[in-house]
C-alpha cells in the first residue's frame, strides 16, 4: 500500500479497517473519487443499486441481520436526499446504517452549486448522528466514530458528508493509521448497567405478581437476550407477548408465547394486558400501535421498564420502575433475582379467552394458506422480510417463527417498499438462507426496480406479492372509518409475470390454493432471485383490529354489517 | 404552566448547536429566551433556554437532548430556583428638557450609560426579566429607539446544575444510575474534561 493516499483511498482504507465488505450505492458526480478508488480494493464489494432509497433499505437489512453497520454510498444533492427515507426507516427501528455521501467541493459549499444540497440540515433529525468533513485530516476520526456511534449503545443511522476535494486531499497513512482518541469519547454517557436496586425492585414486584405479563421489544433482539428472555420467561412462569420488531425474540410455538400485541394484536393478547398486574417491557418503546389509548393501556398493571435508551424511560407511559440497561445483562440479572414459580391459572385464563374469528377470508387462496406453505416447504433456515400494509400483519402474526430474528420489517415509520431492497439486504447477510420478500401489490411497486440489482448482482430473493389490487390497509380503513369511500386505493398492477420475465426472473401467478405448494417448491428450487404473485381475495381485512384511538380492549372483530360485499 | 431554565453544555460548533435546537423546535415549545457562549470547558459551549412549559414535555426533552452526541450535559429546572440574568441595550430619546429625568430613571435601574449622540442616549442595564422589563416601561415615557437583549443566561441557587424534572417521588420512579462501571470507552486516560455529574435522584 502506498503511504500517500487520497481521501477516497483513505476512505475505502477505514471501512476495511472497521470490518466492512459490502456496502449498496450508486455513483454521482460529488462521490466520483470514491468510486475511482473502489476498484483498488476488492475487499470492498459494491451492490449497484437502481435508486438510492433501495440502498439505505439495503444496508438496513443487512445490518438487522448481522448486527453490524450496513454501509450505503450516495452521490450529493439528489442522491443524497433519495437515501433520506431509508435513513428515516434505519433510526426509527434503531438499526445501525453507516450513510456516506459525496458533496460538492468545499469552495462550492453554499453557492447552491450543480447538485448541492445540505443534507445534514435535511438529515438532522432522522439520524443518530451526522457530520461534514471538512479537511482530510479529520476524515479517520469521523469515519471511525461514524461506526462506534452508530452500533454503541441504542444502535441507529450515521451520515458522512464528504466534499468532492477533500476525497481528493492527500494523506500519510501513517498519520492515521492509529485511531485518535475523538473528544466526543470522553462524554460520559449512561453504559447500560443497571442499578442494583432496579433489578431488586423488579424482582420483587415479579415475584408478588398473580397476573404478570412478559413484553419484549426490538432490544431483545439487538441485545441477542434470547436465551436470557426465555430463562426469564420459563422460571417465573410469565406469558410472553412480542411486539411487530420483537416477532422472532421468543419461539412461537413456546407454550408461554402469546403473540403480538396491539392494533392488530389477538384479543386473547390484548385480554391480558389488560387483565395483567404487572408489565416487565424489555427493549421496547410502548409505540402508540402497541399501547393503543394510553391513558386505558393496562390499567391494572404496574409497570417494569427495561431499555437501553433513558429517554424511552417513562416516555409514553408511566413505569413503575425502570432500568436502563443492556436487555441481555438487565434479564439474566433479573432472572438471577426473581424466584421460580409456575402461573398455569393466568395462563389458563388468558388460553381461555382465545376464540375462533369467523374467516373473513372467502375463497381459500388465504393468507394464512400462503404462509404456511412458505414455513413447510421454506423449512426452519428462512429469513422473512415483510413491507407495510395488510400483508404486514398477516406475515407478523400467521408465520410461525422459530429462530431468533427472522422477522424484518419496518415497524416505526412503516415505510412501503421497503422489503424487496431490505431483503437484499438480508439475503446477502444470509447466503446460505432462503430470503423471502413478502409485499403488497402497492409496496412492491415502490421499489420492484430492485429486481435489476438482484438479477446483476445474483441476488436470490424470493419475492411474494400479496395482490389484492388495493392498497389494502388504507383501503380497510376507508371500509371501517371513511364510509366505504374507497378514494385513490384500487390500484392497477403491471402483469408481474410478464415483469418478471423482462428481467429474465422466473414470475408465477397464483390464483387458487391448489397452485399454492406447487408452486412455492418451484421458486424455492430455483437458484436465482423469483417472483410469486398470489390473487388473494380482493377486500380481506386484518381482524381483529383497535380502532385509531380507541383501547385495547375495542377491537372490532368482524366485517361492519354495511361492509359486507353484495356478491 | 411553570417556566423552566434548561442548560446545555455542548461542543463548541454550528452543527451540535442546529441539532440541539432541532430538538427543541420538534417539541414545538414556546421558547422565550435563547442564549449561547463559550462554557468553563474549552470546546464547549453552553446554551441556555427558558421556556413555559409543563414539567414532563421539558423533561422529555432533557432526555432526548441527553442522548445527541457532543452534548456533554443538558439539565433542567424551574425558573424560580435559579438565578437568570439578561443584558439589554437600549437606545432611548433624550431631549434636553427631560435629560436629568432620564438620567435619575437609568439611575435608579443601575443602567451605564455607554453612549449620547444625536439626542439620544444608548443605555446598558442588566437584571433579571421582570427588571428589565419594569425600565424598558419607565423609558418608554421617554421614547424608545431601539432595544437588543442578550437572553437570559441562568445558573440555579444551589450552586450546581440539579436535575428538577426527574419524576416525583410519588411516581416511584427509580433513580436512573449513570455510567456504573464506566464504560470502556470512558475509562482511556483522563482528560482536560472533568465528568460532569448526572445527578439525577
Amino acid at each position: 500500500m502506498p503511504d500517500t493516499l487520497t481521501g477516497a483511498q483513505l476512505l475505502c482504507q477505514l471501512l476495511l479497517e472497521q470490518g466492512v465488505d459490502l456496502m449498496f450505492g450508486y455513483p454521482g458526480g460529488a462521490i466520483m473519487p470514491f468510486y475511482h478508488a473502489l476498484p483498488e480494493y476488492p475487499g470492498l464489494r459494491h451492490v449497484l443499486v437502481r435508486h438510492e432509497q433501495a440502498a439505505a433499505h439495503a444496508a438496513d437489512g443487512y445490518a438487522r441481520a448481522t448486527g453490524r453497520a450496513g454501509v450505503c454510498v450516495a452521490t450529493s444533492g439528489p442522491g443524497a436526499t433519495n437515501l433520506v427515507t431509508g435513513l428515516a426507516t434505519a433510526h426509527m427501528d434503531s438499526s445501525p446504517v453507516v450513510a456516506i455521501t459525496g458533496q460538492v467541493a468545499r469552495a462550492m459549499v453554499g453557492r447552491d452549486a450543480f447538485q448541492e444540497i445540505d443534507v445534514l440540515g435535511i438529515t438532522l433529525p432522522i439520524t443518530k448522528h451526522s457530520v461534514m468533513v471538512q479537511d482530510i485530516t479529520e476524515l479517520a476520526d469521523r469515519v471511525r466514530e461514524a461506526f462506534v456511534i452508530a452500533l454503541e449503545g441504542r444502535p441507529g443511522p450515521v451520515l458522512i458528508d464528504i466534499p468532492k476535494d477533500v476525497q481528493n486531499q492527500k494523506i500519510s497513512w501513517a498519520d492515521v493509521r492509529h485511531p485518535r482518541r475523538a473528544a466526543w469519547l470522553a462524554v460520559p454517557r449512561s453504559s447500560g448497567m443497571a442499578s442494583v436496586e432496579g433489578i431488586a425492585e423488579a424482582a420483587r414486584l415479579i415475584d408478588g405478581a398473580v397476573r404478570p405479563l412478559l413484553m419484549i421489544g426490538h432490544g431483545v433482539i439487538l441485545a441477542d437476550a434470547y436465551a436470557e428472555v426465555r430463562h426469564l420467561a420459563e422460571k417465573t412462569g410469565m406469558p410472553v407477548v412480542t411486539t411487530l420488531l420483537g416477532i422472532s425474540a421468543f419461539p412461537d410455538g413456546h407454550p408461554l408465547h402469546l403473540g403480538m400485541p396491539g392494533m392488530h394484536g389477538e384479543v386473547h393478547v390484548n385480554r391480558a394486558i389488560q387483565h395483567a398486574d404487572l408489565i416487565v417491557g424489555i427493549g421496547l418503546r410502548f409505540d402508540d400501535r402497541v399501547t393503543g389509548n394510553t391513558a386505558q393501556f393496562a390499567p391494572k398493571a404496574r409497570i417494569i421498564h427495561v431499555d437501553l435508551d433513558p429517554a424511552e424511560i417513562g416516555k409514553n407511559i408511566p413505569v413503575a420502575v425502570g432500568i436502563v440497561g443492556d436487555a441481555r445483562a438487565v434479564t439474566a440479572s433479573l432472572a438471577g433475582t426473581v424466584s421460580g414459580r409456575h402461573r398455569e391459572e393466568w395462563l389458563a385464563e388468558i388460553r381461555g379467552g382465545t376464540r375462533l374469528r369467523p374467516e373473513s377470508y372467502r375463497g381459500d387462496l388465504t393468507p394464512q394458506s400462503i404462509l404456511e406453505s412458505i414455513h413447510d416447504i421454506g423449512g426452519v433456515r428462512a429469513s422473512i422480510v415483510s413491507d407495510v400494509g395488510q400483508h404486514q400483519m398477516w406475515v407478523a402474526k400467521l408465520y410461525p417463527y422459530a429462530r431468533p430474528n427472522s422477522h424484518f420489517t419496518s415497524g416505526g415509520l412503516g415505510t412501503m417498499g421497503f422489503a424487496v431492497p431490505a431483503a437484499m439486504g438480508v439475503q446477502l447477510a444470509r447466503p446460505d438462507e432462503t430470503v423471502w420478500a413478502i409485499s403488497g401489490d402497492g409496496g412492491f411497486q415502490m421499489n420492484m426496480q430492485e429486481m435489476a440489482t438482484m438479477v446483476q448482482e445474483g441476488i436470490p430473493v424470493k419475492m411474494a406479492i400479496f395482490n389484492n389490487g388495493y392498497l389494502g390497509m388504507v383501503r380497510q380503513w376507508q371500509q371501517f372509518f371513511h364510509g366505504r369511500r374507497y378514494s385513490s386505493t384500487p390500484i392497477w398492477s403491471p402483469d408481474y409475470v410478464q415483469l418478471a420475465a423482462a428481467y429474465g426472473i422466473p414470475g408465477y401467478r397464483v390464483e387458487c390454493i391448489e397452485q399454492v405448494e406447487s408452486t412455492v417448491a418451484r421458486a424455492l428450487a430455483d437458484s436465482g432471485p423469483v417472483l410469486v404473485e398470489f390473487m388473494i381475495e380482493q377486500e380481506a381485512n386484518v381482524f381483529p383490529m383497535i380502532p385509531p384511538g380507541g383501547s385495547l380492549s375495542e377491537a372490532i372483530e368482524a366485517e361492519p354489517v354495511s361492509a359486507v360485499p353484495a356478491a | 404552566m411553570p417556566r423552566h431554565v434548561v442548560t446545555l453544555t455542548l461542543t463548541e460548533d454550528l452543527l451540535a448547536f442546529n441539532r440541539a435546537v432541532g430538538i427543541v423546535r420538534r417539541r414545538n415549545l414556546p421558547i422565550e429566551s435563547l442564549s449561547v457562549g463559550p462554557a468553563e470547558l474549552r470546546g464547549y459551549q453552553r446554551l441556555t433556554l427558558l421556556l413555559t412549559a409543563e414539567d414532563e414535555a421539558v423533561d422529555r426533552m432533557i432526555r432526548q437532548l441527553r442522548k445527541m452526541v457532543g452534548v456533554l450535559e443538558a439539565t433542567g429546572c424551574r425558573s424560580s430556583s435559579a438565578i437568570t440574568r439578561e443584558l439589554a441595550l437600549i437606545r432611548v430619546r433624550a431631549p434636553r428638557a427631560r435629560y436629568a429625568q432620564l438620567l435619575d430613571a437609568l439611575a435608579l435601574f443601575n443602567a451605564i450609560v455607554l453612549d449620547e449622540s444625536a439626542g439620544e442616549i444608548v443605555a446598558e442595564v442588566t437584571g433579571s426579566e421582570p427588571f428589565i422589563r419594569s425600565l424598558v416601561r419607565s423609558l418608554e415615557a421617554f421614547g424608545i429607539v431601539e432595544i437588543v437583549r442578550s437572553g437570559a443566561v441562568a445558573m440555579t441557587t444551589a450552586g450546581v446544575f440539579a436535575v428538577l424534572h426527574d419524576r416525583s417521588p410519588q411516581e416511584s420512579i427509580l433513580p436512573v444510575r449513570p455510567a456504573d462501571p464506566v464504560p470502556a470507552n470512558a475509562r482511556e486516560p483522563a482528560t482536560s474534561i472533568p465528568h460532569a455529574q448526572e445527578m439525577r435522584r
